[in-house]
């Protein structure tokens, strides 16, 4: 088993609040790793870990997180911003409010290749008709405006611009939590089918088991800090070992579903 | 009970000075339905579908252009975002006691009826009372926001995507404390969402909308056993399996 990226006994806190309490896990290239748990379980600090982006008030942090045979706190900001968005890119959950609703959005996927890549403007508007291509837009959109387009069509753009430089692992923060079902089945098909072609390692972070379904090939719970379960998607799935888990599996409404209560 | 028959609402989107006007916008385009007292309508649709408008118009922030809107009782709303949907500035008593406060009721009624219906959401009064709204959870401020719909004792509540920004483990519990309270106050809803799972949890009958119209009105059981329109088995086919 080759390891693209390896967190080893991860802990995070923010003055005496344990945050992320001793995590551990590896990504591997071509497989998608899914994150799971509530609001306020750490995934998203883990995650920021990951791009040394924490917070200040993060004050303590023990650990390492390794990436191509460096630990990724022991680099310099001067190496940390050439892997960051280059090799290991983050897709945000808010499409509404990570987008800068005064730029076209064409200009801000340019702009990320331009971040860390020397290239003529033909290469990169060649770069840019290709990205639209793959995340199924019509050139035409690169043109408008934030506000002039849907919540699915956003997050689109965002998936351009982490995919803009073809990074070795993406991150994705809860990319379709505010969609409605009905689009976020668009774009989750969409991320698969890009990841399946491009084969790089993903960290999929998310609440809801059903998504994990789609997408995922590993699964990592959460709770808490902790990592309570880990294991293949279909194993967690089909036999959790651990009562939070099986809670945060049934609390999902099933259609057809005959119970009249939800376990919460 | 509620009765909507043949409603539209149409928006006419104003342009610039040396533009022409555009073409108006069919929200709702002749809409009926009827909703039994003490029972669940379910109204499914993505997003712009019109479902919002029709919420807008049960509760009576609009009028429609035509058609008839009967509502036996009070109505309330509740609404999706329940970080935007509550004064930051306010205290808990005070945004619930607000609706009976502007109804011209004497201070230790409202204190008395805030307290009832932070015990209805099952949220402790003497503790959250004089907090404030961003000292709560995503889950408790929606239960704080259904307080406030219920502290007039309405008949009729019109709840908007009430659970669509929450967690799925806090969705569940705020979806039994709903079905609770309908069942305790004998309350009517409409149930707006985009979720089919959580329609087909909630109602007793459901309606599928799309750009203005109800493409499909039947029972849960139905809509997810034998849907008729093309559109209901395209949103059935877009729900994550399980």
């Amino acid at each position: 088993m080759n390891k693209i990226l390896e967190v080893k006994n991860l802990t995070v806190m923010f003055g005496e609040t344990y945050v992320v309490d001793n995590v551990s896990f590896d990504l591997e290239p071509g497989k998608v790793l899914a994150l799971v748990g509530e609001s306020g379980s750490g995934k998203t600090m883990t995650a920021l870990a990951m791009l040394d982006l924490l917070p200040r008030s993060a004050d303590h942090k023990k650990g390492e997180i390794w990436f191509n045979e460096q630990n990724i706190f022991d680099l310099d900001p001067e190496c940390m911003r050439k892997i960051r968005g280059n090799k290991i890119a983050m897709m945000f959950q808010e499409p509404f409010t990570a987008l800068n609703p005064v730029m076209r959005v064409g200009k801000q996927i340019t702009e990320a290749i331009d971040a860390h890549q020397r290239r003529s403007h033909d290469e990169k508007e060649g770069r840019l008709n290709e990205l639209m291509e793959r995340v199924k837009l019509p050139r035409a959109i690169a043109m408008s405006y934030p506000h002039e387009l849907s919540g699915g069509m956003r997050q689109r753009i965002m998936l351009a611009m982490a995919l803009s430089c073809s990074p070795d692992i993406l991150i994705l923060d809860e990319p379709t939590t505010a969609l409605d079902v009905s689009i976020q089945k668009h774009v989750l098909d969409l991320i698969k089918q890009i990841q399946e072609t491009e084969q790089f390692a993903m960290l999929f972070i998310t609440h809801d088991f059903s998504v994990v379904n789609m997408i995922a090939d590993d699964v990592c719970v959460m709770k808490e800090g902790f990592v309570v379960e880990k294991g293949p998607k279909d194993e967690v799935l089909k036999t959790p070992k651990v009562q939070y888990t099986k809670h945060l599996i049934s609390c999902i409404p099933r259609l057809g579903d005959k119970r009249g209560r939800l376990p919460g | 009970m509620i009765e909507l028959k043949n409603v539209k609402k149409y928006f006419h989107p104003r342009r610039g000075i040396f533009s022409s006007d555009g073409d108006s916008v069919k929200a709702v385009d002749g809409v009926s339905f009827t909703v039994p007292r003490g029972k669940t309508f379910g109204l499914v649709g993505e997003s712009g579908c019109g479902k919002s408008t029709i919420a807008k118009l049960i509760v009576g922030i609009l009028e429609p252009d035509s058609g008839e809107i009967k509502c036996q009782g009070n109505t309330d709303i509740v609404f999706q975002d329940p970080f935007s949907s509550l004064n930051p500035r306010m205290t808990i008593g005070d945004i619930v006691g607000e609706p009976l406060f502007i109804s011209g009721q004497k201070r230790n009624e409202i204190k008395a009826g805030v307290k009832r219906m932070l015990s209805v959401v099952k949220l402790r009064s003497a503790e959250c009372i004089d907090k404030y709204p961003h000292q709560f959870s995503g889950g408790e401020r929606q239960r704080i926001a259904i307080a406030r719909s219920l502290v007039r004792k309405p008949h009729i509540l019109v709840l908007d995507e009430p659970v669509s920004s929450l967690d799925v483990s806090i969705q569940a519990g705020i979806l039994n404390l709903l079905k609770d309270i309908q069942e305790e106050m004998y309350l009517t809803y409409v149930f707006i969402t985009h979720d089919l799972r959580v329609a087909e949890f909630m109602s007793d009958a459901m309606g599928v909308m799309k750009e203005g119209t109800l493409v499909e009105v039947a029972s849960p059981r139905e809509i997810y056993s034998s849907p008729k329109d093309g559109y209901t088995r395209q949103l059935l086919d877009s729900i994550p399996k399980l």
